[in-house]
């Protein structure tokens, strides 16, 4: 049976290495198919792309089209790459806000981890809005191949979606219009306004930067955890358990987007405490929390631990560099603070911080530094 | 001296405070006026009651040497051997008063938590952290759940909770008692903030934002509309206010002391 | 004869009658749990409980005082402290310790024997006892009488609302234990005790009375009988019947000094003072200190000074190699953060501590303002350089035996001494003293530097080399320009004289020529091979480059065929090309990483952690493959080095690596292991590389680091080129190279137990200022 989703390579390799470097996800993959090709010169590529797209609906890109090898042309009327990818993507966008083409989403990849790629990972180039994804080869089609697979399906799916229908919020947020009204009121306002002004892109890269890659209306499984105070690794199959109990109460997310990301409501999750325990979650400590689970479910779970230095076990988020679960009391701020009310603030421990080893992975806000240099003074004073 | 049109609905007052709050340089350095802003969400869907409910949010940085405390905790209060903070909880109900010169209690439920924490290592050992706590409550008696000795309808009372079971713990210097109820007007999260800020920071430290005057106009109004219904019906077991104002007599006995 | 509670109740009548004679006044009564109050407001911690019993007995003129904890490591334990003091007599304990607030010791400030000034706060013993334990018995007996009396304490008994008068103990007459002295037993403790917290009382009772230690000379000069003035606490636990002395750890790790300096003034006035040190093997004999500012031969007496003692210990911290004595790194750390709050030099006065003196951030002999420059003489030289000797570097004590009172007086307050001639010239004794000692072994210290410079200098000698030559030649052309012009004031004998200097200075100049064409020819030996590497070096960071994508082509083609592939066997093939495209990445990455760094020109300053974890993950597959098991140990955070090339640590360490696989196997150990310490200390990060491979032999130690030094044995004549380069000995050089670049000092160390081989790499460490601006 032919796959549903076809996606489009440009690569620079010859065809060899490029077939061969996506040939595992097409192996694992029953719905996605990626097909290679040489990027070509500008002239040539920036017309066929909107026939291209008639046959895909997704496109990948390496950034480096810079090779100019023979093997990897293959013939001679194929002309050299004098393009960048950036400037493909924007040709893209803007052509599919014109309606002259429809909106795909569009992936960049790179085999090298260096400091430029990494800050266009961590979005501090203006090309930013233009990729759905920036991977780094390896994980996209190797190390992480299975979560690959699923996002690159979910984009082309939620794209096509979004495309052949008018915007129904509550069929995109799977919920009910009585759950609607629980929800941060200013989230579904810029939905709805991005919705109807904006592009498609536009609108997914607002559901994924804002809703299902952050922490605050839908949280992932490390959170939850953290939150019913649940040490996953030494909770082994316990962990499974309480995972499908979730799911059987409908506390996962199941919109838009949740085939590639896996993720469940905040509130829902403490609507399902409420109905186990009238102990407030966010005060109780974590050994009891699992001490309240295991006796109502009959379930082995072990608490989390607290990290070093810390002093409370009323986790409720996790620490950005240990990933570890984190009291925000504990924590100390990183990142700016202008981000939208309905998400939360993102905190790194005072261990993870003097412990960092990539500098660049995170950088705590100016206005916790003092504090922090004083928490470190007192460390360092005791240890 | 009529005011109520100055004032605006709790919530109104409430989210603009929040906002106000969240420019203020000082403020974020103690606080994450963020988390804040995230209370606010409320779907307008009960008419004028303002309902919110702040969980466990933290004042960072505070200044702990005015405050009596056992002279062993002094040695550890110093500001090189932990990390204090005050944590606010505020669960409040409360209504949107239309006519001032009907004196009632505007609000419905209201339960105001300040619990004092002060983390440091045991020994000197930074494996082994330790936080000693210890909490305020500011409750409105809610009625339905009776009462075993009488006591005024909104008051004060002490909660010695999780003293650490610290080795040599010295017990001699710390009075630990069954806490009377003692007689406090009620606050809200503006009046709340104002307390703990006043409270747990050095004059020269707050004055950035206590001498603002929108940070003292917000915090009048929210007296306004809490202190003075409270005051006037207070008042009025020993003056005549007939003329003046209509006064919800049940709200007025039970500021003294609720009987049941 | 009335019961007595007949009697008590005729007692209330008779006040109940009294009280309505007289409507005009009324008495205080006291209700008994004022015990319980009064206990808990005047004693605050347990280790002031215990250490008002202990001033109690000295006090008592007690000469030697047990302390013994007994089953108290849970709550209810007993704690029992004997004294051999005075003792009470029935009436002494009656009217002294039953008599709240009582005056006795307002009446007798001196104690009866040994005339020592009261220790002990007015009163405050009891209630340590109650704060302590919930039940008290005392036994105390005193020489003249023939029975000892006992009395049985209950402090639960004192309850509220009840009068204090009216709660009764029970006293008796039982059989003497002792000729004199008091034991009390105080049971039901309220605490349990921990190891540490009794060495902590111990400590607290250490501090306040003189060491024990200290009254060695006192003795051998009769200053004072032993017996008669010393105060001896000595500390027990005892547990399930086995009792274990708690000793006190301070005195075991200061003998373990780098010297101790010993001092003393006679009863004439005469003063002296000696030093000995294991590290330089030194055991002087004494020297003679004058009182006279005068700097000459004579040395005069103290007109007014008697009877003073001093040892003082002296540590200096940063230089753990001076050190022969067999104290460990880390002793030699604890000492140091002991010296934060422990340092300085002390005061003693009958055998207990007089404060502020030797308190830290007191500097009564003003050692911290001077300058820490001293000049000594050195073969027949002047040599003048730095020695540290602030109140940081010394844990010293003072004895002044002043029985009467004669000579020093406390203040009022108990804070310090008046101001008079025995202090001053005590100060200045004590001064003179230990300077004096320091200066005896500055040559020792000096030499140490030397040796250690000398390690620093070596890469420095070709420039050396080259300036003393420049040097010579310069004063041979002024000495003959000078000659020229004396010439005509010349003698003709003299003539020959300087004919000789000039031919000596020839050939002094044509030696140092010739030694430096052969180091020449060295060095362009070691270019020629550098360029070889370099070049090599140039090609790997191109090859990295276009390989870095083939594991992603690898591992897709592989994976995909392993999951379509049934056969078993090919499956298993399949997975073992996996594993070692895998292993390949690891490489390749780590590699790619380190010449992408490499082009960057600019320096970093380096958190060690950062390069050594990397470095770890990397190497990771290469060290389980050959067995090793590595541990790394990061001391404490912010190991920042000065600014560097970040990836010079790659070849640090990749270099440092592979010594050590090559000496594991040559070795052949049962467990292999390599360590990886890094930290800092005042003036350096540190990073100290250790395996226990076969080790380097002490002839060795400094050759290692010289160019195309090695013990490989030499590649074959068809060897590759490859081959060739691993062994040839270029690889210590170059770090040695690297690092002196840096000022940094690279060197074989002593290694600790268990390993037979430790590099260690000194680099400066970067300022605070530096690391703070690093944050932001």
């Amino acid at each position: 049976m032919p796959k549903t989703i076809t996606y489009l390579f440009l690569d620079d390799n010859d065809k060899a290495t490029r077939d061969g470097d996506v040939q595992l996800l097409n192996t694992i993959s029953t719905d996605v198919e990626i097909k290679t090709d040489y990027p070509l010169s500008w002239k040539q590529r920036s017309k066929s792309i909107f026939t291209d797209l008639d046959q895909y609906d997704g496109i990948i890109l390496d950034w480096e089209l810079t090779n100019q090898s023979e093997a990897a042309k293959g013939s001679d009327e194929v002309e050299d790459v004098d393009f960048s990818a950036e400037s493909l993507a924007e040709h893209l966008r803007v052509n599919a806000a014109k309606k002259i083409v429809k909106d795909v989403p569009i992936i960049i990849c790179s085999a090298d981890n260096n400091r430029t790629f990494s800050n266009l990972k961590n979005r501090e180039l203006t090309s930013r809005d233009l990729f759905d994804l920036t991977c780094i080869k390896n994980d996209l089609f190797v190390k992480h191949v299975k979560n690959s697979e699923r996002q690159l399906f979910d984009l082309a799916t939620v794209y096509k979606q979004l495309q052949s229908k008018t915007f129904d919020l509550k069929e995109v947020l799977d919920i009910s219009a009585d759950e609607l009204g629980l929800l941060d009121i200013r989230f579904i306002d810029t939905l709805e306004n991005i919705a109807t002004t904006n592009t498609t892109h536009d609108l997914v890269y607002f559901l994924l930067q804002e809703f299902i890659q952050k922490e605050g209306l839908l949280i992932n499984e490390a959170v939850v955890a953290a939150r019913l105070g649940i040490d996953i690794e030494k909770s082994g199959t316990s962990w499974n358990e309480i995972k499908k109990l979730l799911i059987d109460e409908k506390v996962d997310y199941k919109g838009f987007l949740s085939i590639g990301w896996s993720n469940y409501w905040a509130y829902k999750l403490i609507d399902w405490w409420k109905n186990i325990s009238n102990q407030d979650l966010r005060t109780t400590g974590a050994s009891v929390r699992v001490q309240i689970l295991n006796d109502k479910f009959g379930t082995t779970l072990v608490p989390a631990e607290r990290i070093r230095f810390c002093s409370s076990e009323e986790f409720w988020t996790i620490c950005k560099g240990t990933k570890r679960p984190l009291d925000p009391i504990n924590g100390f701020m990183i990142g700016d603070y202008t981000s939208n009310p309905w998400l939360e603030v993102e905190y790194v421990s005072a261990y993870a911080e003097l412990e960092k080893e990539d500098a660049n992975a995170w950088r705590i806000s100016a206005i916790e530094r003092e504090r922090f240099d004083k928490f470190k003074a007192k460390i360092l004073k005791n240890e | 001296m009529s005011r109520m049109k100055d004032i605006l609905s709790p919530r109104e007052e409430l989210k603009n405070f929040s906002i106000f709050l969240t420019k203020n340089q000082w403020f974020n350095s103690i606080c994450v006026p963020h988390d804040l802003l995230k209370i606010l969400n409320n779907n307008a869907k009960a008419g004028d009651i303002c309902e919110y409910n702040l969980v466990k949010f933290p004042f960072k940085n505070i200044n702990l040497d005015r405050h009596v405390r056992p002279d062993w905790v002094s040695r550890l209060a110093r500001e090189e051997e932990g990390e204090s903070r005050v944590l606010l909880e505020v669960a409040c109900e409360c209504n949107c008063i239309s006519d001032e010169d009907k004196i009632s209690d505007p609000i419905i439920m209201l339960a105001t938590k300040i619990i004092i924490q002060f983390d440091y290592f045991h020994n000197s050992n930074v494996e082994d952290v330790k936080t000693l706590q210890c909490s305020w409550h500011l409750d409105k008696h809610d009625p339905s759940r009776g009462t075993s000795t009488s006591h005024p309808l909104y008051h004060y009372e002490y909660g010695g909770t999780e003293i650490s079971k610290a080795q040599g713990f010295n017990y001699g210097d710390f009075i630990l008692m069954d806490s009377p109820r003692i007689m406090h007007p009620p606050l809200d999260l503006v009046l709340a903030f104002d307390f703990v800020i006043k409270n747990f920071y050095a004059y020269n430290k707050h004055k950035s934002l206590t001498d603002d005057p929108s940070y003292k106009r917000y915090v009048k109004n929210a007296q306004y509309r809490l202190w003075r219904p409270y005051a006037i019906s207070f008042a009025s077991h020993f003056h005549d206010f007939e003329q003046t104002y209509t006064i919800d007599r049940a709200f007025a006995n039970n500021i003294l002391h609720c009987s049941q | 004869m009335s019961t007595k509670e007949e009697l008590l109740k005729l007692r209330d009548e008779i006040n109940q009658q009294l009280a309505e004679l007289n409507n005009n006044s009324v008495a205080f009564t006291v209700d008994a749990n004022i015990i319980n109050r009064l206990g808990k407001e005047l004693i605050g911690r347990a280790e002031t409980g215990v250490s008002e019993l202990i001033k109690n007995t000295y006090d008592a003129d007690a000469t030697f005082v047990t302390v013994d904890f007994v089953d108290s490591n849970l709550t209810g334990g007993t704690l029992i402290i004997d004294d051999d003091g005075h003792g009470m007599t029935k009436e002494n304990l009656v009217k002294g310790f039953m008599t709240l607030s009582s005056t006795s010791k307002i009446h007798e400030p001196i104690s009866p024997r040994f005339r020592r000034q009261r220790a002990g706060r007015k009163g405050i013993g009891r209630f340590a006892t109650q704060f302590l334990g919930e039940k008290l018995v005392v036994i105390t007996q005193v020489e003249s009488e023939e029975f000892a009396t006992k009395i049985t304490i209950d402090w639960n008994s004192y309850e509220m609302d009840k009068e204090l008068s009216s709660i009764e103990n029970h006293i008796e007459i039982v059989a003497k234990q002792k000729k004199k002295g008091t034991t009390l037993y105080i049971e039901q403790l309220r605490h349990s005790w921990t190891d540490a917290q009794i060495r902590r009382v111990f400590r607290y009772i250490s501090d306040l009375l003189q060491p024990t230690f200290l009254s060695n000379r006192s003795n051998e000069l009769n200053l004072a009988k032993q017996g008669d003035e010393s105060f001896l606490v000595e500390c027990y636990r005892t547990e399930n019947g086995l009792r274990t002395i708690i000793a006190d750890i301070n005195k075991l790790l200061y003998e373990k000094c780098l010297a101790e300096i010993d001092g003393y003034v006679t009863e004439e006035g005469d003063a002296y003072v000696k030093v000995k040190s294991t590290s330089f093997q030194l055991n002087d004999a004494d020297l003679e200190i004058s009182s006279s500012k005068l700097n000459n031969d004579i040395a005069l007496p103290y007109p007014v000074l008697r009877n003073v003692n001093f040892k003082v210990y002296y540590f200096i911290y940063d230089r753990y190699e001076y050190y022969q004595n067999g104290i460990t790194k880390q002793e030699l750390g604890r000492v140091e953060s002991l010296a934060a709050e422990q340092s300085g030099i002390r005061v003693y006065r009958n055998g207990f501590r007089v404060l502020p003196y030797g308190e830290v951030g007191d500097d009564w002999l003003k050692l911290d303002r001077q300058t820490s420059r001293m000049q000594f003489e050195l073969n027949e030289s002047t040599v003048s350089f730095n020695i540290p000797y602030t109140n940081k570097n010394f844990f010293g004590f003072v004895e002044l035996i002043d029985n009467e009172g004669l000579l020093f007086e406390e203040t009022a307050s108990r804070e310090g001494l008046i101001e008079n001639q025995a202090l001053e010239e005590l100060r200045d004794f004590v001064r003179k003293a230990v300077t004096a000692g320091v200066r005896r072994i500055a040559p020792f210290i000096y030499n140490e530097k030397q040796k250690r410079d000398q390690k620093k200098t070596e890469a420095k000698t070709l420039k050396a080399k080259v300036e003393g030559l420049q040097a010579k030649i310069e004063e041979f052309t002024n000495e003959d320009q000078q000659e020229d012009d004396d010439d005509d004031h010349d003698t003709n004998s003299n003539s020959q004289q300087h004919q000789n200097h000039k031919d000596k200075k020839k050939e002094e100049i044509k030696g140092l020529l010739s030694e430096l064409n052969s180091d020449l020819k060295v060095i362009l030996d070691e270019i020629a091979m550098l360029r070889i590497l370099a070049t090599l070096g140039i090609t790997i960071g191109e090859f990295t480059h276009e390989i870095i994508q083939f594991p992603i082509f690898f591992n897709s083609k592989l994976q995909s065929l392993f999951i379509t592939e049934a056969d078993p066997k090919k499956r298993e093939d399949l997975e073992q090309v996996i594993d070692k495209v895998n292993h390949l990445d690891t490489y390749t990455s780590y590699f790619n990483d380190a010449v992408s760094r490499n082009s960057k020109r600019e320096l970093e300053f380096i958190e060690l952690r950062r390069v050594i974890r990397p470095f770890l993950a990397s190497t990771k597959w290469d060290f389980e493959h050959e067995g090793i098991n590595v541990q790394e140990e990061i001391r404490g955070y912010e190991i920042y080095t000065i600014q560097m090339h970040p990836s010079e640590w790659h070849s640090i360490l990749l270099n440092l690596y592979t010594n050590s696989k090559k000496a594991l196997r040559r070795a052949k150990p049962p467990i292999k292991k390599i360590r990886i310490i890094a930290g800092k200390d005042d003036r350096n990060v540190y990073l100290e590389f250790l395996d226990n491979g076969d080790g380097i032999p002490e002839e060795n130690k400094d050759r290692v680091f010289d160019a195309f030094f090695t013990t490989s044995s030499p590649a074959g004549i068809n060897a590759s080129l490859n081959e060739q380069l691993i062994g040839s000995g270029l690889g210590l050089k170059i770090l040695k190279d690297i690092i002196a670049e840096y000022n940094g000092n690279i060197f074989v160390a002593n290694p600790p137990e268990g390993y037979n081989t430790c590099i260690r790499i000194e680099i400066p460490k970067a300022t605070d200022e530096q690391i703070k601006s690093l944050q932001n």
